[in-house]
């Protein structure tokens, strides 16, 4: 259950927030919706630049936890940090700017637009994107584009989306959307990648590929976060695993310790839990 | 019938209901705002601009009308106009301030009754408004001085194509950059839009009060070309039918919003005449309520059509497609930057799985069973072979 102490109360980094090699500290972190409780007092930390995952059973919280991290839900209590600065209670717009980028279950891309829209779209601090600098486009908004087209470019080839990239998204193929998303969202050059559940629906090709994408940008110095089922994917490519389950951390470690867990086997097969 | 005169007033009236359109695409169209108040901005803009170019109160031009108004400033015209359009721009402000986080349908509720609400005001503001009396000698700028009355209309008009086409071009400026970008995307999904990074509230209150300011541009542009402003000229159907001239011309689509104003204006003022055709005059004799209430019909069966047959417009908005020398560069090129992308450690080659355009596909790619793909992807394991492809020509 829920810690007893009040995170709200902590004003000094808890003990999982210090330290440099974590990125993303997780603490006490509550949300109910109604009755249910959705997410009761998870706590956990990611590594900087692993990929780390995090599975569980449908209706373990994964998603809320998803939700509640970016900022698109409220937590009850419990807080989020990333690398020391305090996420919970920021707008989920300040969270994606201080480089928190995610990815939805549904692709959410932007339909009406063409894929190369939606990549640049996706550039941030742009001097552009304000109502004078739009209009004026004056050096550093020309600049900025000309950084984020060449960047959009690359993703495109990257991501093999190349030939689609003049097509509105909403022409596209689940798995190309799939994809369409996780370039906008590395567009962003965040800090903290979320996927979530970046193989469901996408064919064993496809998920191959988005593999091998996903490792490249860890390798590239992005710290990944994924929820997924696919636990063949979960275990080549994750170095450490969570396991949530009704709301809270019910296993943690590498993927070998965590399949070898007998509560988490409970838990996915329906014991007597 | 003169036909002349007739069609210099409509396509006055169609150029001012286009600046309407811009405004209400630029909210809607463009950002995804359900604005059913707009008429409100185009009554703040008429009634800015019309007091304060009035002659002032006791001038020998007030006396010389035997007007009745409170207040004039007699201000030169093009200030009044710029102020119509601020006018209009700061009331967008105040209500999209208080309103435009509400989701799409309460924003269109909002904005309806606000729009009720500004008119309320304005019709029992007798000593600003001269209520439903309104105000008759507005000034008209240079006319019988430098322009004589008879070919006043042909140089107003000559004007507002002048003034609209600026505008215009100003408005196609901001959706075509990244600003325009980034409001479609607010359209789009805000949701998403946000988890971007981007401040998704103050988006859509920067493109409200711009639609407001052009509306109220409008505003002016339509007091000064009738000389008169009363309350009852700013009733919801202005809203509506500048909405059926956005959904009309193609929503998101700028130059759609004013081929929209200029079919809608075609069909509204046309059908005036519908009372001549000869099988429906004899009808008329007997009701006299009858073609305008045919008029009405004909307008209902358009929009009705328009969904039906041109549910995105006649000029439909289209994707933006990248610059030409996108995707053309050589292939060492695109892997090294494919390599600075992500650290790409060798595995670039492999599996590049969609490649193939779309319309190939099955629309909902859940495909476990698509044999073609993994032949294809080893097809093209060289990035090079991209460049190959029919389509492409070669650099």
């Amino acid at each position: 259950m829920a810690p007893a102490r009040d995170p709200e109360s902590t004003a000094a980094p808890g003990p999982h927030v210090t330290g440099d090699d974590v990125l993303l500290s997780i603490e006490g972190l509550q949300k109910h919706f109604g009755g249910l409780m959705a997410v009761a007092g998870a706590s956990f930390t990611v590594r900087r630049g692993s990929i780390t995952g995090l599975i569980g059973p449908n209706g373990a919280g994964k998603s809320t936890l998803f939700d509640l991290v970016t900022g698109v839900t409220r937590a009850d209590r419990g807080s989020v940090h990333l690398a020391g600065h305090r996420l919970t209670g920021r707008a989920p717009d300040a969270i994606a700017r201080a480089g928190v980028a995610r990815t939805f279950q549904t692709p959410r891309v932007f339909p009406d637009m063409s894929a190369w829209e939606n990549l640049l779209a996706g550039g941030a601090h742009h001097p552009g994107e304000t109502l004078l600098g739009g209009l004026m486009r004056g050096r550093a908004a020309r600049h900025r584009e000309r950084t984020l087209q060449a960047r959009a470019e690359e993703l495109l080839a990257f991501l093999g989306l190349e030939r689609a990239a003049g097509q509105a998204a909403r022409e596209l193929s689940g798995g190309q959307r799939k994809l369409l998303s996780l370039g906008r969202a590395l567009m962003t050059e965040p800090r903290l990648l979320m996927l979530d559940e970046p193989a469901a629906g996408v064919n064993q090709t496809l998920t191959r590929t988005l593999m091998q994408r996903i490792g490249d940008v860890n390798a590239g110095g992005v710290t990944v976060l994924v929820v997924e089922h696919d636990m063949d994917l979960i275990m080549r490519l994750c170095e450490r695993v969570i396991v949530m389950h009704q709301g809270s951390v019910l296993a943690e470690g590498t993927p070998a310790e965590v399949q070898r867990d007998a509560r988490v086997l409970e838990a996915y097969l329906g014991g007597a839990a | 019938m003169a036909l002349l005169p007739f069609l210099v007033g409509l396509l006055t009236l169609a150029l001012i209901y286009g600046l309407l359109a811009l405004g209400l695409n630029l909210q809607y169209g463009v950002t995804g705002l359900l604005n059913f108040g707009h008429v409100a901005f185009f009554a703040v803009g008429a009634f800015t601009s019309a007091l304060l170019t009035l002659p002032p109160r006791g001038s020998a031009a007030y006396l010389q009308a035997d007007a009745h108004y409170q207040i004039g400033l007699g201000w030169p015209v093009p200030v009044g106009f710029l102020l119509a359009g601020v006018a209009g721009g700061l009331v967008a402000l105040l209500i999209g301030a208080t309103s435009v986080r509400l989701s799409s349908h309460y924003l269109a509720i909002a904005t309806f009754a606000m729009a009720e609400i500004v008119r309320s005001v304005l019709t029992n503001a007798d000593w600003l408004t001269r209520g439903e009396f309104g105000i008759s000698n507005v000034p008209q700028p240079l006319k019988d001085t430098v322009i004589p009355a008879g070919v006043y209309p042909y140089a107003y008009l000559a004007a507002t194509a002048v003034v609209v086409a600026v505008l215009l071009a100003l408005t196609v400026r901001l959706t075509e950059s990244p600003y325009g970008r980034a409001l479609r995307a607010v359209r789009d999904d805000e949701v998403a839009a946000r988890s971007l990074g981007k401040q998704t509230p103050a988006l859509k209150l920067g493109a409200f009060a711009v639609g407001g300011a052009l509306a109220g541009f409008a505003g002016s542009l339509w007091t000064h070309s009738l000389g008169v402003v009363h309350v009852g000229q700013f009733v919801p159907i202005v809203t509506f039918q500048v909405w059926l001239a956005v959904l009309m011309g193609g929503s998101g689509n700028a130059y759609g919003a004013l081929l929209g104003s200029l079919a809608l204006m075609a069909i509204t003022q046309g059908t005036r005449f519908l009372g001549d055709v000869p099988l429906l005059s004899g009808l008329t004799r007997r009701n006299p309520s009858f073609v305008p209430s045919l008029r009405f019909v004909l307008i209902g069966l358009l929009l009705i059509g328009v969904v039906r047959f041109f549910p995105r417009g006649i000029l439909p908005e289209r994707p933006r497609r990248p610059p030409r020398n996108v995707g053309r560069r050589g292939s060492e090129n695109r892997l090294g930057s494919a390599a600075d992308a992500g650290a790409v450690g060798g595995g670039v080659s492999d599996d590049r799985p969609s490649d193939r355009p779309a319309s190939d596909r099955p629309p909902s790619d859940d495909g476990t069973s698509d044999d073609g793909r993994s032949s294809e992807a080893d097809a093209s394991a060289d990035p090079g072979a991209l460049d190959s492809s029919p389509d492409r020509e070669p650099r």
